[in-house]
């Protein structure tokens, strides 16, 4: 026994190494239920607040720049308005009156606290929370197209995984053809994504447009993703390794909106029903 | 009664974390070369002071780290591991004669071979951690390689820059 605590006497320093670094690996792991906490990242409120005082001081430098942006969305949005309320034949009626599918989208407007562009998991930390109905899960955009998902909600401030994050996928098609395929951040680039499983039998053109599908509550259809920027089929390949240029510029994010989709229980549940019935 | 030497550690931990966290974070060289400036913080903890207490330091600081920058426990993990190794570089590197007492490790007391012979294995072991826990494996391996050493250079000169540029006690070396 007494052989015992001298061994262990002597090697205190590597087992508590060792016991350190299992936790450190343990909360690295389990990352999510750790995330979700929100105590140990950036949408703590002292650290929050903390980071919106030094992102005041940044902001200044590029008031104008955001300024401008911000009117030339403005004439974008007033440009689409006119020409909806000045067209004649509106033909998904449904769609224009059905008060559920008019308010199926809510945008939040959120300022970007917090961003990272050079890690292979990269958030973003905008200022708006559960006082505000964020809730985990819902989609993020910009003028420019789409930005992440929302991965962690405190009271006033949320954690984006953007998508320059290796885990983050999102559905995606190509606009011409309509074909389904999912977007993923290579780890490298910050201008560049992959498009997945694209199968052979599509011809994809260098330019066609990705949007996002639409398919689940996250994103509504069409919003901006990218262009095909490169194309390659190795031959025993089951699927096309397409290359994206992607339309946002993440390094530059000042102003996006959180999208709030109000259908999106009901849709969950309808496709419970079914999807979920094996499980 | 607080020492001095603490005081001035502990200014120096809060300096070179808001260092950190508000200017060097941002600022990346070629998409590839960060500088983890904050490590100039763990490397001027006294030569003698407790190995345990030692690890426990680069678990504040990692910690403090990973919550500003939503990486929880990849900083934790290489700042430990830094500080464990930390011992072993002071040990493999005494110079002849062993060290005086409460000496500190700056280029100013042990000189720049020393200096330099102490840090760059400590930065290169901090920063393949680092990265490679971050990229969840070897799968970019040699993408991954390169930013470790551009990252161990950057980082390197910064802090030697540094060592320069705040040498308060200029101390005769014999």
């Amino acid at each position: 026994m007494r052989r015992l605590f001298l061994i262990l006497h002597k090697y205190r320093a590597t087992l508590v190494f060792v016991a350190l670094e299992f936790i450190c690996f343990w909360m690295i792991t389990t990352q999510n239920v750790f995330l979700s906490a929100s105590f140990f990242n950036s949408s703590n409120s002292a650290v929050a607040s903390v980071l919106t005082s030094s992102n005041k001081v940044k902001n200044y430098f590029a008031l104008g720049k955001v300024n401008e942006e911000l009117a030339t969305e403005n004439a974008k949005l007033k440009r689409n308005l006119k020409a909806f309320q000045q067209s004649i034949y509106r033909l998904d009626t449904r769609v224009l009156k059905d008060p559920d599918l008019v308010g199926q989208y809510e945008f939040v407007s959120a300022k970007v606290i917090n961003n990272s562009i050079n890690n292979v998991h990269n958030h973003v930390t905008i200022n708006v929370g559960e006082k505000r109905a964020i809730e985990e899960g819902m989609g993020v955009v910009n003028q420019y197209g789409v930005v992440g998902k929302i991965t962690t909600v405190s009271n006033n401030y949320s954690v984006i995984s953007s998508l320059l994050n290796a885990d983050v996928m999102i559905s995606s098609k190509i606009k011409r053809t309509g074909h389904l395929g999912t977007t993923n951040w290579s780890g490298k680039n910050i201008q560049e994504a992959n498009l997945l499983y694209i199968p052979r039998h599509i011809i994809p053109i260098l330019g066609d447009t990705i949007i996002t599908s639409g398919y689940n509550t996250v994103f509504p259809e069409g919003v901006m993703i990218g262009t095909i920027k490169s194309i390659g089929l190795p031959d025993a390949a089951n699927f096309y390794e397409l290359e994206i240029a992607l339309s946002n510029d993440y390094g530059k994010l000042s102003h996006v909106y959180v999208i709030k989709n109000n259908l999106r229980e009901e849709q969950r549940l309808t496709e419970e029903g079914i999807i979920g019935d094996h499980d | 009664m607080i020492k001095k030497s603490n005081i001035i550690l502990l200014v120096s931990f809060l300096g070179y974390l808001f260092l950190y966290l508000f200017l060097f974070k941002n600022i990346v060289l070629f998409d590839k070369a960060f500088c983890f400036i904050y490590l100039a913080f763990l490397l001027s903890i006294p030569i003698d002071s407790n190995r345990i207490l030692d690890m426990f330091i680069g678990l504040v600081t990692g910690l403090v780290v990973d919550i500003f920058s939503d990486s929880l426990g990849i900083h934790t993990a290489a700042s430990i591991l830094f500080m464990y190794f930390r011992y072993y570089l002071i040990q493999w590197s005494t110079p002849q004669g062993g060290y005086e007492g409460n000496a500190l490790p700056s280029v100013n007391s042990m000189g720049l071979s020393w200096y330099l012979t102490y840090t760059i294995p400590l930065l290169f072991v901090h920063q393949v951690a680092l990265f490679y826990i971050e990229a969840g494996g070897f799968s970019l391996f040699f993408y991954t390689l390169t930013k470790v050493l551009m990252s161990t250079l950057f980082t390197l000169l910064v802090i030697i820059l540094f060592q320069y540029l705040f040498s308060t006690s200029r101390k005769k070396r014999l």
